[in-house]
């Protein structure tokens, strides 16, 4: 392969576009070629260098200076007429004010008015009352706007800060109105007479009041929508949380609820439902919410339909009303990774809202490593992956999401790449895997940096996400093996996880015996060894794996043992050897330092498929020659070697 | 209704006078915006003057806008040709961080540091307007090769070869500088 080919393919695979053909092409490249292997590993950690570099946050004076440019520039060409809605309109504010709800409404003589009300006040049989209302007195640009489809709605979280605000008023009185402020607020004087004083308002009612002469103040109280909001239960019960009224005295939170895309979403029945929710309520009302309304990304997030959709969720409630998950919330990360395109994919999915509704992920989710998993592109990319929230939304995960080995790996960036890829997913997707995750080894394994390094593998992964393999995770023995820093070791390196692809090996690992040699030290230093994993490379190797009587054997300590020896290796591949394989006196020579080096000669290879040579082996002569260093050296000569595969040595030591 | 669909929206509503609907395209995306500017460019002043100068430009010429195209790849251009004339009136391109400057390169660091980080930034410095953008597009901004398509109005095919020669002359660089990962 040409090294522009090589290098092409390489970024393809890194960026995740490489066609299945050119993939096989490329990993059978890289299986044969170190130097591809060393490309690779550059490559990508230039790819994960590069992720790393953060995005920058924009000085504070750059929002300023832009609005300031705004003011002082030409408006869009065809919008003259529209424009004039921002200019202020003195003759309109008198009439404005004679609309607000409760001076409209029955006389209160002191007493605390119910939200009931308000239905009334915007029901039909009423909208006549207000018909002297400035409908027609709105700017034509306002009206403009209003008659197209859409942007209704986007005026409706004005609405809703005037909701508030009357709501605010009518629960805890209606303030004062400051002496410059009568001129502009008429109809205040009525309430003012037979209401309250200063101090009975505890909060911002000057801001308040400078909002109820505003122009969107204004908007709202004439906006059909906003009468639909109005007349909803789920407002009024809204209003009728304390800490939510409380929560609207931070200007933040209200300029933020002010917001076209807040906007966008209060028009929804589904976030109004919600927001009927006590824990919903009490979510908004805390320091959390006001810090992550202020934040563009979330603001943002609340314009998609599937975030709505999600908050309206039962189990977003339930996780809303959970102290961690709204300091969580509070983190700048997790916002702007809640808000980011492929989180938002994720919050419409049941199984993620199953999820939600689960402690141990809601107490995963408000740890450091998964706020930091969150930030992850990773992680993210993970997110909107349907499988994935499947997965994450089954006991087993969410149990795990809680252990700090897993919630420790989630922050690393390699665990996070292999998050978001098919294979891994689809791994994460089976029972067996996710019971796995729960294993204390295996969470080890997560934490430990060269599994982390190995699952940024696409062949690890794609091994991993085999039957065979997950059949193995269920394996105790696996499990344990996959804690042990040889495994690991051995499993960080390109050979073994390149072998991993490979059926008969994929089989082998389903395979009892195999899981168990897993657990034994001698076969996980075999697997760290390059000559050992050079074998697994080799289809006949291989296909021994695959073979019942070799498993077996890979479970006896001799043999295990006898992995290290090279002549030993290169014996694996021979048929009559994997037949002997199952032959307990077999096995028991194994661990002979002679048998192993005669296991390399190709004499003896042929020996064992001699059926006199089986007998010998049963024979304890025979098999205490071998540990005589005369007769291994005699091993050693060409016709020593003949004679034992002609069988006439191994008779004769039989009939010894 | 998709982040695409409400972006529509609010250029309508601004164009029927409503300059807060303005407001909300400039918070969804001056981060971008500043960003992209600030790659471009190598220099914090620059990056505000373009991003200001981009949104006025956008805002004024809104009435020209297709709303069959993305608003963000509209503005996002008007910004990254900014950028683009004004490093080209002011060449050779300064660097991006007077530290990263200073910093001295490791040949056993990885590039996942902070020091690494830094040197990856120095390096990028160093490419072709081009080829810079088309980085940042793909690694640090995370877009496909068929949104950089969209953004930068070329075909992808162009895309994948900058980006091969941005990776390429990326790596050359680095390597020039005694960094090796």
């Amino acid at each position: 392969m040409k090294p522009e080919r090589l290098e092409t393919l390489l970024w393809e695979q890194i960026d995740g576009v490489i066609g299945d053909a050119d993939r096989a092409e490329l990993e059978a490249f890289l299986t044969e070629h170190h130097e591809a292997r060393e490309l690779d590993q550059e490559l990508r950690s230039l790819a994960d260098g590069l992720a790393n570099i953060v995005e920058l946050d924009p000085p504070m004076e750059l929002r300023p200076r832009i609005d300031r440019a705004l003011e002082a520039a030409r408006p869009p060409a065809d919008t003259t007429e529209a424009t004039q809605t921002s200019a202020p309109r003195p003759a309109t504010v008198g009439k404005r004010i004679q609309v607000p709800v409760l001076a409209q409404t029955k006389p209160r003589h002191g007493k605390q008015p119910t939200f009931r009300p308000l239905s009334g006040i915007w029901s039909s049989d009423t909208k006549e009352t207000t018909t002297d209302q400035p409908g027609d007195s709105l700017p034509r640009g306002f009206m403009m706007a209003t008659n197209k489809k859409g942007i209704i709605g986007a005026f409706v979280a004005v609405a809703v800060i005037g909701i508030f605000a009357i709501g605010y008023f009518s629960l805890n009185k209606v303030p004062t109105v400051r002496e410059d402020a009568v001129g502009a607020v008429g109809a205040a004087d009525r309430y003012r007479s037979e209401q309250i004083t200063a101090e009975d308002v505890q909060i911002e009612q000057i801001e308040l009041q400078a909002f109820m002469q505003t122009d969107e103040f204004d908007q709202l109280i004439n906006d059909p929508e906003t009468r639909k909001l109005l007349a909803s239960e789920a407002m009024q019960q809204m209003m009728a949380n304390d800490a939510l009224r409380m929560a609207l005295a931070d200007a933040s939170f209200r300029n933020a609820l002010a917001g076209p895309s807040a906007k966008v979403a209060f028009s929804n029945d589904a976030v109004r439902m919600a927001l009927a929710d006590a824990a919903v309520q009490q979510a908004l009302a805390g320091p959390s919410a006001k810090v992550a309304f202020s934040n563009d990304a979330v603001r943002m997030a609340l314009a998609d339909a599937s975030v709505r959709d999600a908050l309206a969720g039962p189990s977003a409630k339930v996780a809303f009303s959970n102290d961690a998950v709204r300091m969580a919330l509070a983190d700048k990360a997790v916002q702007n990774a809640l808000a980011g395109p492929r989180a938002k994919s994720a919050y419409s999915n049941d199984a993620f809202q199953q999820a939600l509704a689960n402690d141990a992920f809601r107490e995963a989710l408000a740890s450091d490593a998964f706020n930091q998993a969150w930030a992850n592109a990773g992680f993210q990319q993970a997110m909107s992956n349907q499988s994935f929230r499947h997965a994450i939304a089954h006991p087993g995960y969410t149990s795990v999401m809680a252990n700090k080995a897993f919630s420790a790996a989630l922050a690393n960036e390699a665990f996070a790449k292999a998050m978001a890829d098919d294979a891994f997913v689809a791994a994460l997707g089976n029972e067996a895997m996710r019971d796995a995750l729960t294993d204390q080894g295996f969470q080890n394994a997560l934490a430990n940096a060269s599994f982390q390094q190995a699952l940024s593998d696409q062949a690890f992964r794609e091994a991993i996400a085999s039957d065979a393999f997950k059949q193995a995770f269920s394996n105790d023995a696996f499990q344990q093996a996959m804690s042990h820093q040889g495994f690991q070791q051995a499993i960080a390196h390109p050979g073994y996880r390149s072998v991993m692809a490979n059926k008969a090996f994929s089989a082998a690992l389903a395979d009892e015996a195999f899981a168990k040699a897993m657990g034994n030290e001698a076969f996980r230093a075999a697997l760290a060894d390059q000559s050992f994993q050079n074998a697994l490379a080799d289809d006949a190797f291989m296909n021994a794996m695959s073979n019942e009587a070799f498993q077996q054997a890979l479970s006896n300590e001799a043999f295990q043992a006898a992995l290290g020896n090279d002549a030993f290796m290169a014996a694996l591949g021979n048929d009559a050897f994997q037949a002997a394989l199952g032959n307990d006196a077999f096995m028991d020579a194994m661990g002979n330092e002679a048998f192993q080096q005669a296991l390399g000669n190709e004499a003896f290879q042929a020996a064992l498929g001699n059926d006199a040579f089986w007998a010998a082996l049963g024979n304890d002569a025979f098999m205490s020659a071998w540990s005589n260093e005369a007769f291994a050296s005699a091993m050693a000569q060409a016709s020593v070697r003949q004679a034992l595969a002609s069988g006439a040595m191994a008779k004769a030591l039989e009939n010894r | 209704m998709t982040r695409d669909e409400t972006d529509i929206m609010l250029v309508q509503a601004c164009l029927q006078g409503d300059r807060s609907a303005f407001d909300e395209l400039v918070d969804r995306y001056q981060r971008a915006l500043y960003n992209a500017a600030f790659r471009i460019t190598g220099s914090v002043d620059d990056a505000m003057d373009v991003t200001q100068t981009a949104f006025v430009d956008a805002y004024e010429k809104l009435h020209t806008f297709d709303p069959t195209r993305r608003f963000f790849s509209w503005i996002y251009r008007i910004t990254c040709n900014r950028a683009l004339k004004l490093v080209e009136r002011r060449r050779p391109v300064a660097a991006l961080d007077s530290d990263a400057q200073s910093t001295e390169a490791n040949p056993e660091t990885a590039y996942g540091t902070t020091e690494a980080g830094e040197i990856l930034e120095r390096a990028l410095s160093e490419l072709g307007p081009d080829h810079r953008i088309a980085i940042v597009l793909k690694h640090i901004l995370g877009y496909s090769y068929r949104e950089i398509s969209e953004l930068l109005d070329v075909p992808e095919k162009t895309v994948k070869s900058r980006l091969f020669t941005a990776r390429r002359r990326l790596r050359t660089v680095l390597l020039e500088k005694g960094f090796v990962p």
